[in-house]
């Protein structure tokens, strides 16, 4: 009885936290979240502890973060991803972490495969969500990763605009397309999330000042969602099931009356190409300084420096990274710097201009989040992450928002994170 | 044959600012325990961002101005990567696709007139740490209290032709550097350091000679002798064929007064220069450049010409004054108050220099405000507080620049009391008092009058004008006192 009491005095507590909060920040309304829906889930918060989410590649203090590489695995981190800090103080007091597969660059992360789907029912994060105190995940968005799992798990994922939520606490992968991304079990848990978390930081000279994202955020959502484009060359190459989806979803978007077309656009089906070239050489030179001499795991046994670093190196990194340090250190050399990463730069222009070009007409961008609507066990062994980024590196490049629901990946224009929050509850209503 | 050098010079420039370049720290590490200015994101931790200082930006276009440089409307920073312990992130951010400033000359006077050296550009970087390698024969130990200090770089042509010429050049950036506040340019605190590259050829040839590259010099006399022996060196590997030149960098040993190779020249290439996406683009408006321009202050020999014409100061005092900006500021507000240019730039050369020399300080670390300089002045000339007090006073407000002379005078009750008749019976108790002084000076010792002057001061606890004091001695010594 009396421990009853005490739980329900701590949630008040928190309740009445989470309100100041909201009075401070004003925050309330972002993320496409009414008082109505406010006041329901402060219902539910009555009844359990609130509880987030965030994969290891976002540093939690005093934990042990080790970014999926086994040369940071006893490294604890002395800060905190802002992120995090966030969810704490909108009253997620208790934050969980889950694996980050490779780094964050791998084909899905530790989420993937679709139970239904015939795949592996052992999906952390799904699993996680299974729990109703969780509703939401952070995961860093480097290659595309939390994506291709919410299109192979039934989940939401949202890509926010790079620069709507603060970088600062999360392991660096590519700099330049970096962004923390929110995967939920519904559009709504997907919203609270990025309301909670898009936030302009000091601490991250990236992060886009709140009054002006405010004003475009605003005005893209007052505009909304009713043209769409699906970039049919996406299609060549995907599974009958994933070509399926996209059918499905146009023709649930036609019943729901936003209007569909058909489009090819070759510079963005190719994206992946010069994305590929900046991933490398950015994560090459994020991981430059992580070695173990210096986060903690110093190979015991080493007759001189030089074989400790090699030691360390050939261990402490998953192959998958090793290749993207390789190719980044290739594609940075002298001789090719202009025909590799200066032209994937180029590049990066011309598929943002060609984007710009195509939301001249069309107010959002459908294509498949990934080449099949699940992986099997052997894909993850025949798939590399860099040709399956071929779905997700037109938003990574060109830094848009893009929003996976139902399997199915939709590119909105810059800051148009709550109108394609608001497109996809619209997309669940039509479920 | 007749050779010529070829020396084109990189001078990294400390900024005078509060906190690093990309973090909050102190810039300050001088003197401090090792590691103490230091934070996750200078130690180059996972998940810390960059923070651009909007100062070391201004100090940087204001470095560009004050060189006659284009400013950049858009700059932007690289990363610059390589491997080395002192350098935790694994790559230092600097500016090389789009540096802050471009195309600037710097004019020197040599022995054959006043020549031009061209800048080629100015760029701003994070500075790495320090290792220590003699605390232990085993370890070495890393710090990195300098590690993201700002720096600045001026990469100058390879039109510098003498150890003179380079000598000159860097005064003259150093003048043009602390006049503008950007940098205190001490080089024995390592807030100047300089990298020479050298080549020789043929005189009168356009063909480049192989340049050679000696880092992290920091001293004049350093690179005065560094430079006269590389060029002995090539001049006789060519002459002579002595050895093979290669282009490499070389390590300069002041005490054996020798370079050595430590390794072949790095390229670009070797570097893997890439944009910074952690830093976005930084957009340089007109509004902004003028604004530092305006804040820019007169040039050195603008204001050396306008002492000698309005103050009617003489050429030395003028160039004495203007070797430092805070010399000049206090040196016109001690003006100001005192009202007597050529008693305020005395006081500034000789007193505040002495006081400056003793205590191991340059004029840029003089923080003690002029008008309590002028203040003082005025009062000794008045002939209100004696000499030695004005001097006392001055050294007292290196300690306590808020302190106010005339207070203090009040409070300690210095100002000088005595009358006429007490100096003139002062000075006729100390002639009798000292016969054989008396004798020495009526002899001719001039220095005799000095033990009664001494004596008479004595007898008068130093209240009174020391130049009234004189004039009565000597007058009393005259009209035979002594009997």
């Amino acid at each position: 009885m009396r421990a009853r009491r005490k739980n329900r005095e701590k949630s008040e507590r928190e309740r009445r936290r989470g309100k100041r909060h909201e009075r401070k920040t004003g925050k309330a309304d972002r993320g496409g979240m009414t008082g109505e829906t406010r006041a329901e889930e402060t219902a539910s918060e009555r009844r359990t502890e609130k509880k987030a989410i965030v994969d290891d590649m976002f540093l939690l203090r005093d934990r042990v973060c080790s970014g999926g590489l086994p040369a940071m695995r006893k490294y604890v981190s002395p800060i905190e991803a802002d992120v995090a800090t966030l969810f704490r103080e909108a009253g997620y007091s208790k934050i969980e972490k889950i694996g980050c597969g490779a780094y964050g660059l791998d084909l899905t992360g530790e989420t993937p495969l679709d139970a239904q789907a015939g795949g592996n029912a052992d999906c952390p994060l799904r699993e996680a969500m299974k729990d109703e105190t969780a509703l939401f995940a952070a995961c860093l968005d480097a290659n595309g990763a939390p994506r291709r799992a919410a299109a192979t798990s039934g989940l939401v994922a949202l890509k926010p605009t790079y620069g709507a939520v603060s970088r600062y606490g999360i392991y660096s992968a590519a700099s330049s397309g970096d962004v923390a991304g929110f995967v939920a079990r519904d559009a709504k848990a997907c919203a609270t999330a990025y309301g909670i978390a898009a936030r302009h930081s000091d601490r991250d000279g990236t992060s886009e000042p709140d009054e002006a994202g405010t004003r475009r955020a605003k005005a893209e959502r007052a505009r909304g969602i009713a043209r769409v484009v699906v970039l049919d060359d996406f299609l060549d190459g995907v599974d009958a099931a994933t070509r399926n989806r996209i059918a499905e979803f146009e023709a649930g978007l036609n019943a729901a009356g936003i209007k569909t077309e058909r489009a090819t656009c070759r510079l963005i089906r190719m994206s992946n190409i010069p994305w590929n070239v900046i991933l490398c050489a950015e994560t090459r030179a994020n991981l430059a300084k992580i070695d173990g001499m210096r986060f903690g795991e110093c190979p015991e046994r080493h007759s001189s420096v030089d074989e400790a670093y090699e030691t360390e190196r050939t261990n402490g990194f998953p192959a998958m990274i090793k290749c993207a340090i390789a190719y980044g250190a290739f594609a940075l050399e002298s001789d090719r710097y202009a025909a590799r990463f200066d032209r994937a730069l180029r590049l990066r222009r011309l598929v943002r201009n060609e984007f710009d070009r195509l939301f001249e007409t069309f107010d959002a961008a459908v294509l498949p989040a990934c080449s099949k609507a699940a992986y099997s066990e052997s894909d993850y062994a025949s798939l590399s992450p860099f040709c399956e980024n071929a779905y997700s590196a037109p938003a990574s490049i060109t830094g848009l928002p893009a929003l996976v629901a139902r399997g199915v990946q939709t590119i909105g224009r810059m800051r148009a994170d709550e109108a394609l929050l608001d497109y996809c509850e619209r997309c669940e209503a039509m479920q | 044959m007749r050779y010529e050098t070829v020396i084109g010079l990189e001078v990294h420039a400390e900024l005078a600012t509060e906190s690093k370049i990309f973090c909050a720290c102190s810039a300050h590490s001088f003197g401090s325990e090792p590691n103490a200015n230091i934070c996750p994101a200078c130690c180059g931790m996972p998940g810390v961002l960059p923070i651009m200082n909007k100062r070391v930006l201004e100090c940087g276009i204001k470095a560009g101005l004050m060189c006659g440089c284009e400013i950049a409307r858009v700059t932007t920073f690289d990363r610059k990567n390589y491997f080395y312990p002192d350098l935790p992130s694994g790559y230092q951010l600097t500016q090389w696709f789009a540096p802050i400033a471009t195309r600037g000359c710097v004019e020197i006077e040599t022995s054959s007139g006043t020549k031009r050296i061209r800048i080629k550009q100015i760029h701003m970087e994070e500075d790495a740490g320090k290792l220590v390698h003699d605390i232990s024969d085993r370890y070495s130990y890393a710090d990195f209290n300098r590690t993201s200090v700002p720096l600045i770089e001026i990469v100058s042509m390879p039109d510098i032709s003498s150890a003179d010429e380079a000598e000159a050049y860097l005064e003259r950036l150093k003048t043009l550097l602390r006049f503008a506040r950007v940098s205190e340019c001490e080089m024995a605190h390592g807030t100047m350091r300089c990298d020479v590259n050298v080549s020789i050829r043929e005189e009168g040839s356009d063909a480049p000679g192989v340049r050679t590259e000696m880092k992290n010099l920091n001293s004049i006399r350093s690179i005065r002798r560094a430079i006269e022996f590389e060029a002995a060196r090539h001049a006789d590997a060519i002459a002579n064929g002595t050895e093979r030149l290669e282009r490499e960098t070389r390590r300069w040993d002041d005490e054996k007064g020798m370079s050595f190779a430590m390794r072949a020249k790095e390229t670009a290439g070797d570097y893997g220069y890439f944009p910074d996406a952690n830093i976005m683009p930084i957009t340089v408006d007109d509004a902004l450049i003028e604004r530092l321009r305006r804040e820019l202050p007169e040039m050195p020999e603008a204001k050396k010409a306008r002492y000698m014409s309005s103050f009617g100061l003489s050429e030395y005092d003028a160039s004495r004054l203007t070797e430092s900006i805070a010399l000049c500021e206090c040196f016109e507000k001690a003006r100001e108050v005192c009202g007597d240019a050529k008693a305020a730039a005395n006081w500034t050369i000789s007193e505040t220099l002495r006081i400056l020399n003793a205590r191991k300080m340059t004029g840029d670390m003089l923080k003690i405000d002029g008008a309590g300089l002028g203040e003082i002045v005025r009062l000794v000339e008045d002939g209100k507080i004696s000499r030695a007090n004005g001097r006392r006073l001055l050294e007292e407000m290196f300690d306590d620049p808020t302190l106010s002379p005339a207070k203090r005078v009040a409070e300690e009750g210095c100002a000088i009391k005595a009358d006429d008749g007490q100096i003139e019976a002062a000075a006729r108790e100390a002639i009798a008092a000292n016969r054989k002084a008396v004798d020495d000076y009526l002899g001719g010792k001039e220095k005799a009058l000095m033990a009664l002057f001494g004596q008479c001061m004595k007898r008068l606890k130093g209240n009174c004008d020391p130049l009234r004091l004189r004039e009565t001695l000597v007058g009393l010594l005259a009209k035979g006192e002594k009997k």
